[in-house]
């Protein structure tokens, strides 16, 4: 009784479910209503329960049901499996139309489709590579080195292949931004002009001590030292900090330590019987890594007479330890220790410490191979030892009488040499203090990569207006009020200075991709030369340096009052015969650079420096206590301190060890 | 009960059998002859040009050699499309007010190209090298027709795979001396090197292929020759 009365009920009330599929019998048959007189099969259909609409829909076919099954297996094998089939109708198209749109006006010397060639240079760490880079229709594509160039000979690193990749890197800062917002940048003159005028103002007050400070990496281009010491001299609150996060801080603070001064060495490994590198991989690293190989492998020939020697004391693996004769890998603490006593056993005053049997036999036959080759050998300490290492392989050298045979000196190649994590510890001081109205970075990324303890996120905090000129968008540009897009090295005028001092003008293969802006430019707005070309400026520098006989032109504050300018201009122009002949050489002398990449005559000259008497009271780093484990901080050789890390370049370049 | 079928749905089914066959010959057939046909290909229909440049007059008529224009057609891959210079080195002081030449004197002002409609369009997969033919004997007439007689320009080959092959296979067809690579009316009435003062392709070409050094069958017809 129950159940009928359940079928009566339910017959009452049965609606058609809205959601039918096509596999549902039609309407017809199940709803009488709509198609007058009505028949049915059984109570269930008539009822028209879910148990019977369940019934129904499973009674054809196994499985049919799952066509209607929006991500059942079989139809999506069945689609992609049509879809595969069907490809290859998308060939039975007829070509889109193309077109040809020739130059209005052919450049001379542009062929399409032959690629043109120019010589310019590529920055890494303020040292210059020489290259030669290939270009189609005015897009750069390919990168080589340059053979005329004393740090390429021909040669290039992974950092130069990928840089083309770089320019073109789809994640380059791509706009000027203040606070998030894009602007535009004579907005961004707009603001530095007040901010300049003002930081003139307190100079002349004398009251205020804040001033502007100017973060760059190590700079080498004598157009960029030159406009900044400008800058210096303009206003003389300013300061200018150079940081590096992998930089070159030991070897110069190494070179101090031994003569008191800041000097650079090149060494001639084309002249060395004997090598000892004390964790150095100069066949891989460092700004001269493709000069130092090359020379290195001419006298690795068999055929000629005699083979250099080398040996190499490290703690990682690395390139030039795996051509080593003797490779003598030890923990990172141990290598001083040896450097110590590989010194005081070739007669230079050092404190001497105290080795195991196998160790002081290994030390002694390297000292006794050095001794036999004097003036023929070369000791070169590795850029991630603590200064103290460098300081003795400069005293080995001397003792040996390397020096100015196999390694010469000459003056810092860098325009300002300075100690970088002195220099930035200055400026996060002089931030906390409150003394920096105007920071402006140049380069680099230092929220990122600043020593931690520093805290330089919250130091930069407290500086009223910041601007970062970077290629990306990074930590630091979230921090500064101002982003300005850098000008890739492959767009933009510059110079820089190789491992030995030689300049290249760097010159731009392509126009700007998204209006980025130069060193030089962004600095020249804060000279009073706003919207002044980089191209203008490198080449004015040139022109003064070349009139001066080759020597940098002396710096003068440049922003004058408007009554002096108006003078200036309304000047007669030099109209002598020698002004003219010197104008005519200039541009002989400014192309011939252009064309050969590099300036003539500009490698340092190699200078006598004596080792300091007292050098080694100096003491050695705090030894640690013999940990378990020993961390050993390093740049990946591929990435440097990882700037660009999504660079598709660096991934097409091998590792030549595992990184 | 009756038979579903008549029997002479036999004969019906028979004959569709054997006609699909023929049907689907017939349809392979067609869609090949549709492939080569010039409705496909494009062969024979004039581009629309933005300025109605006639070949006819200034290579049949005033007799401009090929290489005026097209300058880097012995140098490179590309034959090269003139800029807009070359059209305003006469153009600045013949028919300079013409309507007609208006496209190019606004392009010279304006400093913006002119957009040629591409006649000859290769498929992207195929590498051709302009260069390398016509310093081999090929000349323009032989792919591009009697251009000198083309008032509208269009293309006159199918551009297939086959007609390229035609030649690569058949070289000694085709060749011609160097020194006639831009004769539009080659062949040649009066030949003065043959007795006869006819030029005889089937005496000449071989020599020719032999004298310019052309690679075998087998290099020029490999895959890779063209599909690098």
């Amino acid at each position: 009784m129950a159940e009928l009365v359940k079928l009566m009920s339910a017959i009452s009330n049965r609606g058609r479910d809205p959601q039918s599929s096509i596999l549902d019998p039609p309407p017809s048959i199940l709803n009488p209503r709509s198609s007058g007189k009505e028949y049915w099969r059984s109570l269930e259909e008539l009822a028209d329960s879910e148990e019977f609409q369940e019934a129904l829909h499973r009674e054809f076919p196994e499985n049919a049901t799952e066509w209607n099954d929006p991500v059942g297996r079989r139809r999506f094998l069945k689609l992609m499996g049509a879809s595969f089939a069907l490809a290859g109708l998308t060939a039975c198209t007829r070509q889109p139309t193309e077109y040809i749109a020739p130059y209005v006006r052919q450049p001379e010397e542009l062929v399409p489709g032959k690629a043109v060639y120019f010589a310019t240079a590529m920055p890494l760490e303020g040292f210059a590579t020489g290259l030669i880079v290939e270009s189609h229709e005015g897009r750069p594509t390919k990168i080589e080195g340059n053979k005329d160039h004393p740090a390429s000979l021909g040669a290039t690193d992974v950092f130069s292949q990928a840089s083309v990749l770089g320019l073109y890197d789809p994640d380059r800062s791509q706009t000027l931004t203040y606070l998030g917002d894009i602007v535009t940048w004579s907005a961004f003159l707009g603001a530095v002009a007040p901010a300049v005028n003002a930081q003139k103002a307190m100079a002349t007050q004398q009251t205020h001590r804040a001033g502007l400070r100017i973060l760059t990496e190590t700079v080498s281009s004598p157009t960029l030292a030159y406009q900044l010491k400008t800058l210096l001299a303009t206003l003389p609150t300013a300061k200018w900090h150079q940081y590096d996060a992998a930089g070159r801080d030991n070897v110069r603070e190494g070179s101090r330590l031994a003569f008191g001064q800041y000097a650079n060495a090149v060494y001639h490994f084309d002249k060395a019987d004997v090598v000892v590198s004390l964790d150095s991989d100069f066949l891989a690293c460092g700004p001269a890594t493709l000069r130092y190989a090359r020379d290195f492998a001419s006298r690795r020939r068999p055929d000629n007479n005699v083979m250099n020697r080398l040996y190499v004391v490290e703690s990682t693996v690395t390139n030039t330890g795996s051509v080593a004769d003797h490779r003598l890998p030890m923990k990172p603490s141990e290598i001083e220790g040896v450097a110590l006593a590989l010194a005081s056993s070739l007669g230079v005053q050092a404190a001497s410490t105290s080795m195991d049997e196998p160790r002081s036999k290994q030390i002694a036959a390297i000292a006794k191979d050095l001794r036999e080759h004097r003036g023929s050998s070369i000791v070169i300490a590795g850029d991630s030892q603590p200064p103290v290492v460098h300081a003795l392989a400069h005293a080995m050298n001397a003792t040996l009488g390397n020096a100015s045979n196999t390694v010469v000196y000459t003056d810092p190649v860098e325009a300002s040499p300075v100690d970088g994590n002195t220099s930035l510890r200055e400026l996060v001081a002089d931030m906390n203090a409150g003394q920096v109205d105007v920071l402006l970075i140049l380069g680099g990324n230092p929220v990122y990569n600043a020593p931690a303890d520093l805290d330089f996120a919250t130091a930069i905090r407290k500086v009223p207006l910041r601007i970062h000129l970077s290629l990306y968008k990074d930590e630091t540009s979230e921090l500064c009020q101002w982003h300005v897009p850098e000008a890739h090295y492959l767009e933009s005028w510059s110079d820089a200075r190789a491992y030995d001092g030689t300049v290249s003008i760097i010159q731009p293969l392509i126009a700007p991709l998204y209006s980025g802006k130069s060193a030089h430019e962004v600095l020249a707005a804060f000279l009073g030369e706003p919207e002044r070309a980089g191209y203008d400026i490198v080449r004015d520098y040139w022109r003064r340096r070349f009139a001066n006989g080759g020597q940098e032109p002396p710096v003068a504050a440049a922003i004058r009052p408007p009554a002096e300018t108006q003078s200036v201009s309304t000047a007669p122009p030099p109209a002598s015969a020698q002004a003219q002949t010197s104008a005519g050489s200039f541009e002989q002398s400014w192309r011939k650079s252009l064309h050969d990449g590099l300036v003539a005559n500009t490698a340092l000259q190699p200078k006598t420096v004596a080792i300091k008497a007292d050098w080694s009271n100096v003491g050695t780093s705090p030894q640690p206590p013999t940990p378990n484990s020993r961390l050993c901080f390093g740049p990946i050789r591929r990435f440097t301190t990882g700037d660009s890390p999504t660079t598709a370049g660096f991934r097409n370049c091998p590792s030549r060890l595992a990184s | 009960m009756s038979q579903i079928f008549h029997r002479s749905t036999n004969f019906i089914s028979k004959v569709s059998i054997f006609g699909a066959i023929f049907f689907i010959g017939i349809v392979i057939y067609l869609l090949l002859e549709f492939n080569r046909s010039s409705y496909y290909t494009q062969a024979f229909f004039p581009r629309e040009q933005p300025v109605q440049f006639s070949h006819k007059h200034h290579v049949g008529d005033d007799g401009i050699d090929c290489r005026y224009c097209h300058t880097t057609v012995e140098k490179q891959a590309f034959a090269g499309i003139p800029p807009t210079k070359t059209c305003m080195n006469c153009h600045s002081q013949i028919w300079a007010n013409s309507p007609y030449l208006e496209p190019v004197r606004e392009s010279w002002r304006t400093n913006k190209p002119i957009k040629w409609t591409r006649v000859h369009d290769l498929p992207d997969f195929v590498y051709f090298d302009h260069s390398i033919h016509v310093n081999k004997g090929v000349g323009c007439s032989t792919c591009h027709g009697r251009v000198d007689l083309m008032p509208l320009t269009y293309q006159v080959a199918s551009l297939n795979m086959e007609w390229c092959l035609e030649c690569h296979r058949n070289p000694q067809q085709f060749i011609r001396p160097r020194k006639e690579v831009f004769n539009m009316e080659w062949p040649p009435a009066v030949w003065g090197q043959s007795d006869d003062n006819e030029w005889h392709q089937d005496i000449e070409g071989p020599k020719l292929v032999n004298e310019y050094k052309l690679r075998n069958t087998e290099v020029l017809t490999s895959c890779s020759t063209c599909h690098r």
